[in-house]
């Protein structure tokens, strides 16, 4: 019997003790005294200490061994997105291409439809090979109904004149080529001249009467006088206008407002039957 | 079987003349092509000039003439000239660039040059010399300033960088004045010295 209650009184006496532990370690002004932690810093030092080790060695393999698998990962998911940026890119160069020829036809096709000239597009192939003339080869040849002297435009004004054809593809004389001659009229004055090409791509206006009252911004277009342009086509705008003492002519020179060397659509002036 | 460079004398013979085939056909589709997109301030170098000196300093005088006529021909075709100017101009730098190649193209390197620089140059003047189509002497200073002196340079310098590779690919050692008497020199040499 006092056997028992002695061991009754042991349960009660740790369960005390305990408490009165759980207590001195919760409650926090136990816990700021010295005695506390002389118990507690070394404990949680050696604690403390042992898991950082272990918690350091854990992760650095942890690291290693998800760095590693993480490195093959990236080094594919680098290639694959690579990749992808690459046929993007691609991908977009074609379609800004795409969308710069079709604004560029889209405006040759409304041109061609507000004008009763018949004509027909044309891609620019080829440049002049030589280095002395300026000429450029289009895709339209006899075969596609091209002949030698029809006159090649833009929306914006005159390209040039075919000039050799052959069953694919024509060779266009440009406007700015010193061997080209266009009959033109200044539009205010009415005063009609020869447009020829220099060297540099600009052109000269030749032939004026000596009392012309042309000046720099007057527009110059064609005066239909001879094939293959009609009249009213333009041709470009007066840069610089200058007399000289002894000179007939005053010396006129032109800008085409066509840019000549970006060109890559055409159209080809059709010819009007013989009536 | 090997491919065609490391087989029979013959294969490689095909070879070659398949290559230099090859680069004069294509010369002037690429000079009307391609060349427009590495113009410098609008000037183009001269693939078919370039390709014609370089077959010819290597291959004669006869076949320069011919490569040239060619060449020229197909100039003449496609441009908007219409006589047969620049086969004749193109015939005649071709024998030129031979002759030349083939009298001193030992002595240096920058020989080359010299003959890219002089070819171009000549190319560049020819056709204002033969049809003078220059109506004021302002449109000839700005034809040169603009036109040939830019190109002449252009042609030089790429002419002289390819070919200085080609060179030094094809002709390691060059024989000098002095190789020549180390020869005769050595004793190696068992014909009557005079």
């Amino acid at each position: 019997m006092g056997q028992s209650v002695s061991g009754s009184k042991r349960v009660w006496l740790v369960a005390a003790g305990l408490a009165v532990l759980i207590a001195v370690l919760v409650i926090p002004d136990w816990q700021r005294r010295p005695a506390v932690a002389v118990v507690e810093r070394p404990v949680a030092g050696l604690f403390g200490g042992v898991q950082r080790v272990l918690t350091s060695i854990s992760s650095w393999i942890r690291g290693v061994w998800s760095g590693y698998l993480a490195l093959v990962d990236l080094r594919r998911e680098h290639q694959r997105l690579q990749d992808d940026l690459d046929r993007t890119v691609r991908e977009r160069d074609a379609l800004r291409e795409v969308i710069a020829e079709n604004l560029r036809l889209t405006a040759l096709l409304a041109f061609q439809a507000t004008t009763t000239r018949p004509s027909r597009g044309a891609r620019v192939i080829g440049r002049d090979p030589s280095r002395w003339y300026q000429s450029l080869t289009i895709d339209r040849g006899s075969r596609s109904g091209a002949a030698a002297d029809q006159g090649v435009e833009l929306p914006t004004g005159i390209v040039g004149t075919v000039i050799k054809v052959f069953p694919a593809a024509s060779v266009v004389l440009l406007i700015s080529d010193t061997h080209s001659a266009v009959p033109v009229l200044v539009q205010r004055t009415r005063e009609q001249g020869i447009v020829e090409g220099t060297f540099g791509g600009r052109l000269r206006l030749k032939y004026l009467p000596p009392s012309s009252d042309i000046r720099a911004g007057d527009v110059i277009v064609t005066s239909g006088l001879t094939d293959p342009f009609p009249k009213g086509l333009m041709v470009g705008a007066v840069n610089r206008v200058e007399r000289s003492e002894g000179d007939l002519y005053p010396d006129v020179e032109v800008i085409p407002l066509v840019d000549l060397s970006t060109l890559e659509e055409v159209l080809v002036i059709e010819r009007l039957p013989a009536p | 079987m090997g491919p065609p460079w490391s087989g029979s004398g013959a294969r490689r013979d095909l070879a070659r003349r398949v290559g230099w085939g090859a680069l004069l056909v294509l010369a002037v589709p690429l000079q009307s092509t391609l060349m427009g997109s590495v113009a410098i301030g609008g000037t183009v170098p001269d693939a078919p000039l370039l390709c014609l000196l370089l077959f010819a300093v290597f291959n004669g005088p006869t076949a320069g003439f011919a490569a040239g006529a060619v060449l020229g021909l197909a100039i003449d075709l496609f441009s908007a000239g219409v006589t047969v100017f620049y086969a004749v101009v193109y015939a005649a730098l071709g024998v030129g660039a031979a002759l030349v190649g083939r009298v001193t193209a030992n002595l240096h390197p920058a020989v080359l040059i010299a003959v890219v620089a002089a070819a171009s140059l000549l190319l560049g003047v020819s056709p204002a010399l033969w049809f003078g189509p220059f109506d004021r002497a302002e449109d000839m200073v700005r034809w040169m300033i603009s036109g040939l002196v830019p190109q002449t340079l252009y042609d030089t310098t790429l002419g002289g960088a390819l070919y200085g590779v080609w060179f030094f690919r094809h002709r390691s050692t060059r024989h000098t004045f002095k190789d020549q008497d180390d020869f005769f020199a050595s004793g190696r040499f068992s014909g009557p010295v005079r």
